[in-house]
């Protein structure tokens, strides 16, 4: 009987990693790894197209002297890669504390059975062995297995959320939102429970001191809330309300008035809450997936880059402001989709 | 022993900071059972771990123990707050000193260090919340969400039965050809997610 | 409490071995009287000779002891030998004449016997005076005297018979040149247990009454077996016969393999029962050792929590001084009054009782790494232990398994066996068929017999196994002042760490000797020299434990003793002669560290050196070398006069 491990372990890279390298190569890839988080400290992980981070399996050796390219030594600062304008970079760090940086793209085919090469191509990350590369596996929720990636307050969360998934979709969940690639109009019945699932992922992932992210089924307007958020230390309850605005392939049109209903429906539903739980902090999250376009009906080759991003910037004016008059109700937030003219 | 669960909080608390920035209980209690697994797993008893766990409502393991000791850490100031919120922490002097002591001059604790570093080590590869979301789907804490009050990974208990067959099955797949304890630490926690992790 | 003789005198007359002296003369003081001299000059003879003095017995060389059972039947097996052994060292001519004299005293009583070197159950005078009051009546002929003797001598001592006083004398009171071990020498052993650990004498003869009555038995059994398995075989043969006959092929060997088998399984059980004893062994070692290392654990916890211990604010605020203290300060503040004397008392009290003493942490961590290096030691023998234990058990279940193949291959056999007989008898030969029926029943009644012996014996042996209960109540009584006792000596001796178990066997009883934590059941774990003198121990022990009086004879193996010993040795039987024992030892002059030490220990109050050079001509060798003796002579001397 073949067990879900077995699939697991065929596709694992660390499993990879010690069988080609041995236990020497998870220690090199351990290393590694640190050194991966330090660069993701400092730059913006979607500046670049090709991101390269290697190490040399024996320990004090330097491994750079058999690539090709313009590599030079760095004085311990990673400065000169935060600001690079360069599409790719190629790192390599050595035990004794040295690291070599270049901006073309390099080759690193002639060293693949001497040292532990960590790829990032796009949105995906690989390790590669002897022979080829591993895949680590996407996961939902987070830029990057090594990216740093926690935050201690929901604020912080639904603003990285807000930029780096929303805006284009990064997140493979949410992306069956669309109808086509061009992620003109919306499709039909199940994309609030998508962008529900790919909102509760991410918070599950990347919420420190998270207890727990329930989603809610049965969503209508009395009980509003997508989400319920518990925390470990507080008896702080955050509710998340999730409308989205644009077009549905069958017309359904939703305009910024359910933006505002919205905000409504979260602040009837805080009072109700907070009357039968009156020892409960609790906060609203009005949460707003603006996929607008103008002249949306059009055909895809008549639209331009001003019509998909004319609403980008055009924030929804709340009557009343519910964050100013209360304090249990947070700003709402909009998180514009952008679409895909490329083609 | 107390003293076992005084460790754990500082080797992780130390090592948690340098990946994370800082520490809560509520993390040491996460990598202290994982560590505690790995063990079971390497073929150790659930008591040879020097203190118990236990189930309490949110769904994450609870150890008495490593509460105590994070408590009186933090009065000898051996881990102070990271900021104003009471919630995290960092290790002071006193306590970077103390765990150098503990950790390189006694070999009481060089077993457990073996299981803290695959923990630690997970959370070096992969993406702590990541880790923890799986960790908190493995079949004991799953279990203990729907009873009340009990010691987990009580060998009478059904749900630890579960575990121990998930780790034989583990066994089985992985069929000794791997001598770290991060491949299969990697692929149970990716059998729990329901998702490759890596 | 025994009190064996205490020899006072000695007068040996007429000895043609000893024709340079004539005849000797010697008066024993209390303490240690040391005969020294040359090999071949007659020591062990002298011993014999004083032996011979009391009971009438020399023991027979040549006979085999280990095969005795009872006192009685050891006395008759050497009554004869006396005359042959006095055969070769006496002349012709002082053949009449030759004769001992002893005087010894038990208790208050005093004796003095003579006999001729050639009778051995007579007595030429008997002399018994309490407070000096001649105790005989008259007119008794040389046997009547001896008879006489006997009886007296064996009441006096406080023994059951004087068979009994002639065993111990020779086995336990005498250490000689044929140096019968008690302790490798289970019946030897355990007789002497018998009557030295309270069991009633005539209980003690008793069993050995069963005794001897459990072997015959035992041997019993064994002929009628025998005998039964011969008409079997005989059985067997006419059958292969009319097996030939009426083709019917008996298999040829059955009753080898038979055998074999159960030869085998007696092996593995004995391999068991060994393995089984190491099992325990292991076992309670592992239990040891786990109990020592959840208490380190424990230490380790408690040093630990020390390091973080502190006089916490709580039981500041609560401690009732500082109450009272506080209150009283209030109390004069709030009247006005001079505060000065309680604020002095306030500051005292604080800082004397309740200021942070620095806890010195490096010392305390010191101390985990003590403990902590502790349990990793522990760790580690428990596993060797547990390996070994794992061992054990393994040669066990393959030698359990290997017993019950063995077994039922028996079983099968004799179920073949049994097939085949039913099959030819069917057969109605006329010829033999008649034969067989006779040989049957023979072989029937045969088994029957054999039943019934068996019985007798198990029940023989219930009734002794009581006995040996009783000796070992009566031993672990004494327990607790033999053990310390033997210790003693032994520890003086080897310097080692001992310990004696009693182990009932199917055998006896026997003790076992256990020499730092291991046993040393068999014979060839010690050294030639420790197991004399582990042997002397045990003898030394016994008499201190159960006798008011006693003389020890010592024919010192000193030829074969390390010199690392020897001192040892001397300070061992120094100790003996202070507790008021008498130890009357002969050695070899030209070695001895042994005989420093114990000059050193007695000194010439309790001491006396005998040159047996005076007795008798030396040799050709012994004259060259003769001033190196007198010198080793002069020596001890001067030692035993010296301060």
């Amino acid at each position: 009987m073949e067990s879900k491990f077995c699939d697991i372990v065929s596709n694992l890279f660390i499993a990879k990693l010690e069988k080609d390298f041995g236990f020497e190569g998870i220690e090199r890839a351990l290393f590694l790894a640190n050194k991966i988080k330090s660069v993701y400290d400092v730059i913006d992980i979607r500046k670049f197209e090709n991101i390269k981070i290697v190490t040399s399996l024996e320990k004090y050796r330097t491994i750079n002297d058999k690539l090709i390219g313009t590599i030079y030594e760095l004085n311990s600062s990673l400065e000169l890669v935060t600001f690079s304008p360069s599409k790719s970079i190629f790192l390599e760090f050595t035990e004794s504390g040295k690291i070599f940086f270049s901006e073309d793209d390099i080759d690193t085919e002639s060293i693949k059975g001497l040292a532990i090469i960590y790829e990032k191509i796009g949105e995906y990350e690989y390790f590669h062995n002897k022979t080829d590369k591993d895949l680590l596996e996407p996961i939902a929720g987070i830029d990057s297995y090594f990216a740093p990636n926690t935050f201690k307050s929901l604020d912080e969360a639904l603003e990285h959320y807000k930029t780096n998934v929303a805006k284009n979709t990064t997140c493979y969940i949410l992306r069956g939102i669309w109808n086509d690639d061009n992620k003109i109009k919306i499709v039909d019945g199940s994309s609030e429970a998508i962008m529900r699932n790919s909102l509760c992922q991410f918070l599950r992932h990347r919420l420190r001191g998270l207890r727990e992210v329930m989603p809610e089924q049965n969503v209508n307007e009395r009980n509003p809330v997508d989400i319920k958020v518990f925390w470990n230390n507080t008896k702080h309850i955050a509710f998340i309300e999730i409308k989205w605005l644009g077009k549905s392939i069958s017309n359904t049109t939703y305009s910024q008035r359910r933006a505002l209903e919205g905000a409504k429906q979260l602040a009837d539903y805080l009072d109700e809450y907070l009357q039968q739980n009156p020892n409960v902090v609790s906060n609203g999250y009005l949460v707003v997936f603006d996929a607008r376009r103008r002249k949306i009906d059009s055909p895809i080759s008549e639209l331009t880059v001003e019509d998909v991003n004319f609403y980008r910037d055009k924030e929804i004016a709340y009557q009343p402001k519910y964050e100013e008059q209360r304090d249990d109700f947070a700003k709402p937030l909009r998180f514009f989709l952008n679409a895909n003219l490329s083609n | 022993m107390k003293h076992f669960a005084l460790f754990d909080v500082l080797y992780l608390g130390q090592n948690l900071e340098t990946r994370i920035k800082d520490f809560s209980l509520n993390e040491i209690q996460i990598l202290s059972y994982l560590g505690c697994l790995m063990s079971i797993y390497d073929g150790n008893n659930s008591s040879d771990w020097g203190y118990f766990f236990s189930k309490n409502n949110s769904g994450y393991p609870y150890s008495i123990e490593l509460s105590n000791a994070m408590e009186l850490l933090s009065n000898k100031k051996m881990i102070v707050q990271s900021s104003k919120n009471n919630e995290y922490f960092n290790t002071g002097a006193t306590g970077i000193d103390f765990i150098d002591k503990l950790s390189n001059q006694l070999s009481i604790y060089s077993n457990r260090k073996q299981y803290l570093d695959v923990a630690l080590n997970c959370i070096t590869l992969a993406p702590f919340g990541v880790i923890r979301t799986a960790l908190l789907n493995e079949p004991v804490l799953t279990s203990a969400k729907r009873k009340s009050s009990i010691l987990l990974l009580e060998e009478s208990d059904f749900a630890t039965n579960l575990l121990y067959a998930q780790f034989q099955e583990l066994r089985t797949a992985l069929n000794n050809e791997f001598e770290s304890l991060l491949i299969p630490a990697f692929t149970w926690l990716s059998g729990n997610l329901n998702h490759q992790i890596g | 409490m025994f009190s064996f003789p205490k020899l006072t005198s000695i007068s040996i007359n007429n000895f043609s071995l000893y024709e340079k002296e004539g005849n000797i003369e010697l008066d024993f003081i209390n303490g240690v009287f040391c005969l020294a001299g040359a090999n071949g000059l007659g020591k062990s003879t002298f011993l014999n000779l004083i032996n011979y003095g009391l009971t009438g017995i020399v023991i027979d060389p040549s006979k085999d002891f280990t095969s005795i059972v009872s006192t009685s039947k050891f006395y008759s097996l050497n009554k004869k030998f006396a005359h042959k052994y006095f055969d070769g060292r006496v002349n012709e001519i002082d053949r009449e004449a030759s004769n001992i004299r002893l005087t010894f005293s038990i208790g208050d009583v005093n004796y003095e016997i003579q006999r001729s070197l050639f009778e051995s159950e007579e007595l030429t005078s008997y002399s018994r005076k309490i407070d000096d009051i001649d105790t005989l009546t008259n007119d008794l002929t040389n046997s009547e005297l001896f008879s006489s003797y006997c009886q007296h001598i064996t009441n006096d001592i406080g023994l059951a018979s004087f068979d009994q006083f002639v065993f111990l004398q020779h086995f336990v009171l005498s250490f000689d040149e044929n140096h019968y071990l008690l302790f490798w020498n289970n019946e030897l052993m355990e007789t002497s247990l018998y009557l030295f650990f309270g069991v009633d004498p005539n209980e003690a003869k008793k069993a050995n009454e069963l005794r001897k009555d459990i072997k015959r038995f035992g041997s019993n059994i064994r002929n009628y077996v025998y005998h039964k398995n011969k008409l079997i075989k005989d059985v067997d043969n006419l059958k292969s016969n009319i097996a030939s006959e009426s083709d019917l092929k008996l298999p040829h060997g059955i009753q080898e393999e038979f055998e074999e088998l159960d030869l085998k399984n007696i092996e593995l059980d004995k391999d068991i029962v060994l393995s089984k004893n190491k099992l325990s062994q292991t076992n309670h070692k592992i239990s040891e050792k786990s109990y020592e290392l959840s208490q380190k654990k424990a230490e380790y916890q408690s040093t630990f929590d020390n390091l973080f211990s502190e006089n916490n604010n709580n039981s500041f605020l609560s401690d009732p001084r500082v109450i009272t203290s506080l209150l009283d300060l209030k109390k004069e503040i709030c009247d006005d009054k001079k505060t000065d004397e309680n604020f002095k008392i306030f500051y005292t009290l604080i800082k004397d009782g309740f200021c942070k003493k620095e806890v010195n942490k490096d010392m305390g961590f010191d101390e985990l790494k003590v403990f902590d290096k502790a349990i990793t030691e522990l760790e580690e023998k428990i596993k060797v232990e547990q390996t070994t234990k794992f061992r054990i058990e393994t040669e066990i279940k393959i030698s359990n398994n290997e017993l019950i193949n063995n077994s039922s291959r028996i079983f099968e056999l004799e179920k073949e066996y049994g097939d085949i007989l039913n099959k030819l008898s069917e057969l109605a030969k006329s010829d033999y068929s008649g034969v067989l029926k006779v040989y049957e029943n023979q072989i029937r009644e045969k088994s029957a017999e054999i039943e019934e012996i068996r019985e007798e014996k198990a029940n023989l042996e219930k009734e002794f196994k009581k006995i040996e209960r009783v000796l070992n109540k009566g031993y672990n009584k004494a327990e607790e002042d033999f053990i310390p006792l033997f210790n003693k000596y032994a520890h003086n001796f080897l310097g080692l760490e001992v310990d004696l178990k009693l182990r009932n066997t199917s055998k006896g009883s026997t003790l076992v000797l256990i020499v730092e934590d291991t046993e040393r059941s068999d014979f060839f774990q010690l050294s030639e020299s420790q197991r004399y003198f582990i042997d002397i121990a045990l003898r030394m022990a016994l008499i201190e434990h159960s006798c008011n009086n006693a003389t020890l004879l010592v024919d010192t193996p000193e030829g074969s003793l390390d010199i690392a010993y020897e001192s040892r040795a001397g300070k061992m039987f120094g100790d003996f002669v202070d507790l008021g024992f008498n130890l009357i030892m002969t050695v070899n002059i030209n070695t001895s560290q042994l005989l420093v030490e114990l000059a050193n220990k007695c000194k010439s109050s309790k001491m006396q050196l005998e040159r047996m050079t005076e007795w008798t001509h030396l040799s050709e060798v012994q004259y060259q070398e003769e001033e190196k003796i007198i010198n080793a002579y002069k020596r001890i001397e001067e030692i035993l006069i010296n301060r």
